[in-house]
């Protein structure tokens, strides 16, 4: 099959053909920081993409390894668009080169695996979809353990939940918990402090529970627009059955897809609001629903780049960790300069290796700022760091803000 | 033989470096404005106005973003974008858009700085700033990688443009009058006769760069405006730097 990059809007040929190669974006761009390869160079990028398109409809044997190569292994962390001088818009440019890539069958095999296992099972681990709040029950027992062990004081405030005040028939605001979270037991404790922080809070709110799809990220990155938007229909469908008014995710990818492309590109109208557990939370501080509190445990914050750079929300985590008792240090890349922890893109599948070179370059600033506790608010980002601290051999702790929120209340046990 | 070919460069040359340049903007133009079968993008609107204006004058005039990550390269292009600039104005007095008159009130000193010396110091030094663009482009590394062959031949038409400009006010010329008629309209007025070959290469080499002009990088020239101008819409519609 060809690969048909004449469907291209014409502004994008536009950006492309602006692209005077000044270099600017291979400056802090992550991929090519970590492997020094031209073709991970976004202005490279921009020239590969015009030649493919130069070259009219394309024979398969055109798009050569190294084409693909250009196109799969990037973050898609948009750090290219916030340094070039022109301000091109290089996402929405791979995404559409993706999509022409993935209808003509060129994808790379594991993210051709994944896509199927996700439209199969509707999550991204090709789990049965009903387990979806398995982790409710693992976190709950863990959670009782470790308060039979360390004491009633690790956790002052912390009670017993039961299924029916996490998941109802109907609620004002719903938590949308992701499949990262879901899934990932080393990660059930993101979801956990998220409806602990909610209950603590007197928000009445459900999870879709086995309701809950896959919000379709994976297959959007993947290039399959068609799946994308059978799940975007599908959770948009549940969510207003539900008489939801707003989705709070912790899931920063989520979160950007929701607000963001849910109406652009499956053009579905969101008649509810979309906010990131982080704008939530600061929201529930300043009605007083949450009490602030002091302390000094010092805290560095990760921007994941999909609510930072392109959904322009810095602002409030940084008031969340400040409210919560925490000091704030911040690395020498943050807000928009902010570097990728590598997990974007779905460069983790398609190159593991580099990916996890870029999360050790983040970790490393990171343990620059001699801080505690690494903190971010996307699960992805938050697996990825971790990854990065154990072999780095760090003391460092990475957890969601959602958590280090939960643990200053004495929500969740302090271990 | 060469005022065989500058009766070829301002005669028949300037009628297809015209057409060309037309031609090849209006089969951009008609490229750009294709809507594809991507997802519905949209228009900006006027309340982007200030946004738009805001961040043409942080990148586009000041190069902002260029001195924020490559404060060499900023020191070698930002001056030598504004000198660019200087330079076509200082030609527009050639084809009868202004005249020295409007700098009597300045003296006869000044009025020669500024038709003489200046003219010649911004010449001078443009080629300098290139020849520093080129070899920033040739020693940092990444840059290099990243460079291709149009780069190169973009850089060293500006240079063959810049010293052969210089050179028409160096070499020696004849205190005649010059006037050359380049299209209906379009008549270059020089008080003193230069260096014709000097004069030929400038010109040709000058419209060999306007007819490239949609066919390579230096349509971002036209581009780059456009570009903001949707960026910003979405950025401040949208937030953030990806959107669509």
């Amino acid at each position: 099959m060809k690969v048909d990059l004449q469907n291209l809007p014409g502004l994008y040929l536009l950006s492309l053909e602006t692209c005077v190669s000044c270099g600017n974006c291979l400056v802090e761009c992550p991929t090519y920081k970590a492997s020094n390869e031209r073709i991970h160079i976004p202005g490279a990028r921009m020239k590969g993409i015009m030649q493919a398109y130069r070259k009219a409809r394309l024979a398969p044997e055109f798009v050569n390894e190294s084409f693909g190569r250009m196109i799969w292994e990037c973050t898609l962390c948009g750090y290219c668009q916030e340094a070039c001088p022109f301000d091109i818009r290089t996402n929405p440019i791979y995404l559409a080169v993706r999509s022409a890539l993935y209808k003509a069958c060129l994808v790379p095999e594991q993210t051709l695996k994944l896509a199927k296992i996700l439209k199969e099972s509707h999550n991204i681990l090709g789990k049965p979809n009903d387990k979806r709040i398995a982790w409710f029950e693992f976190r709950s027992r863990k959670n009782s353990r470790l308060i039979k062990k360390l004491g009633v004081d690790s956790a002052p405030n912390y009670c017993e939940l039961r299924i029916e005040d996490i998941v109802r028939e109907k609620a004002e605001t719903i938590y949308f918990v992701g499949c990262n979270s879901s899934f990932f037991m080393g990660l059930s404790g993101i979801p956990d402090a998220m409806v602990r922080i909610l209950h603590h809070a007197g928000i009445e709110f459900t999870l879709l529970a086995e309701d809950e799809w896959c919000c379709g990220y994976p297959l959007l990155l993947s290039g399959d627009l068609e799946g994308f938007r059978e799940a975007a229909k599908h959770n948009i469908e549940v969510i207003r059955r539900r008489g939801a008014k707003r989705v709070v995710f912790t899931c920063a990818g989520c979160y950007k897809v929701f607000k963001y492309y849910y109406a652009r590109i499956a053009d579905l109208n969101l008649d509810f609001d979309v906010l990131h557990s982080t704008q939530l939370i600061s929201q529930l501080y300043r009605e007083g629903k949450l009490k602030k509190i002091n302390g000094a445990t010092k805290v560095t914050y990760h921007d994941p780049c999909d609510i930072g750079r392109h959904g322009n929300i810095y602002e409030e985590p940084r008031a969340v960790i400040k409210m919560s008792g925490y000091s704030l240090v911040e690395m020498d890349k943050h807000c928009e300069e902010s570097a990728c922890c590598g997990g974007g893109g779905l460069l983790k599948s398609t190159s593991p290796e580099l990916s996890s070179e870029i999360a050790s370059e983040r970790v490393a600033q990171a343990i620059k700022t001699k801080a505690e506790i690494l903190s971010s608010g996307c699960p992805s980002c938050i697996i990825t760091l971790k990854e990065a601290v154990q072999s780095s051999n760090s003391k460092l702790k990475v957890l969601d803000i959602v958590e280090i929120v939960a643990l200053s209340h004495g929500l969740i046990p302090r271990q | 033989m060469w005022d065989l070919i500058l009766l070829f460069s301002t005669s028949v040359l300037p009628k297809f470096t015209l057409t060309v340049l037309i031609v090849g903007l209006a089969l951009k133009m008609r490229g750009w404005m294709r809507p594809g079968m991507w997802f519905k993008l949209e228009n900006p609107s006027l309340q982007v106005a200030p946004e738009f204006i805001k961040s043409v004058i942080r990148n586009l005039i000041l190069f902002e973003r260029i001195y924020k990550h490559q404060p060499v390269l900023w020191l070698l292009t930002f001056p030598f974008h504004i000198m660019t600039g200087m330079v076509i104005f200082g030609h527009l007095r050639g084809f009868g858009v202004w005249s020295k008159d409007i700098l009597k009130p300045l003296g006869a000193e000044l009025t020669y700085f500024f038709i003489k010396t200046l003219p010649l110091a911004l010449g001078v030094l443009m080629v300098v700033l290139l020849i520093g663009i080129l070899v920033y482009r040739l020693s940092y590394k990444p840059l290099r990688t990243l460079s291709s062959g149009e780069d190169y031949t973009v850089i060293l038409l500006v240079l063959t443009i810049l010293s052969s400009g210089v050179a028409m006010r160096l070499l020696p010329y004849t205190h005649e009058p010059f006037k050359v008629n380049f299209l209906p309209g379009v008549t270059l007025y020089i008080e003193e006769t230069p260096n014709i070959a000097a004069f030929t290469i400038h010109v040709i080499s000058s419209q060999i760069l306007i007819m490239l002009l949609p066919f390579g990088k230096l349509v971002h020239i036209v581009s780059s405006l456009i570009n903001i101008l949707y960026s910003t819409s979405e950025r401040s519609k949208h937030g953030g730097v990806i959107s669509l």
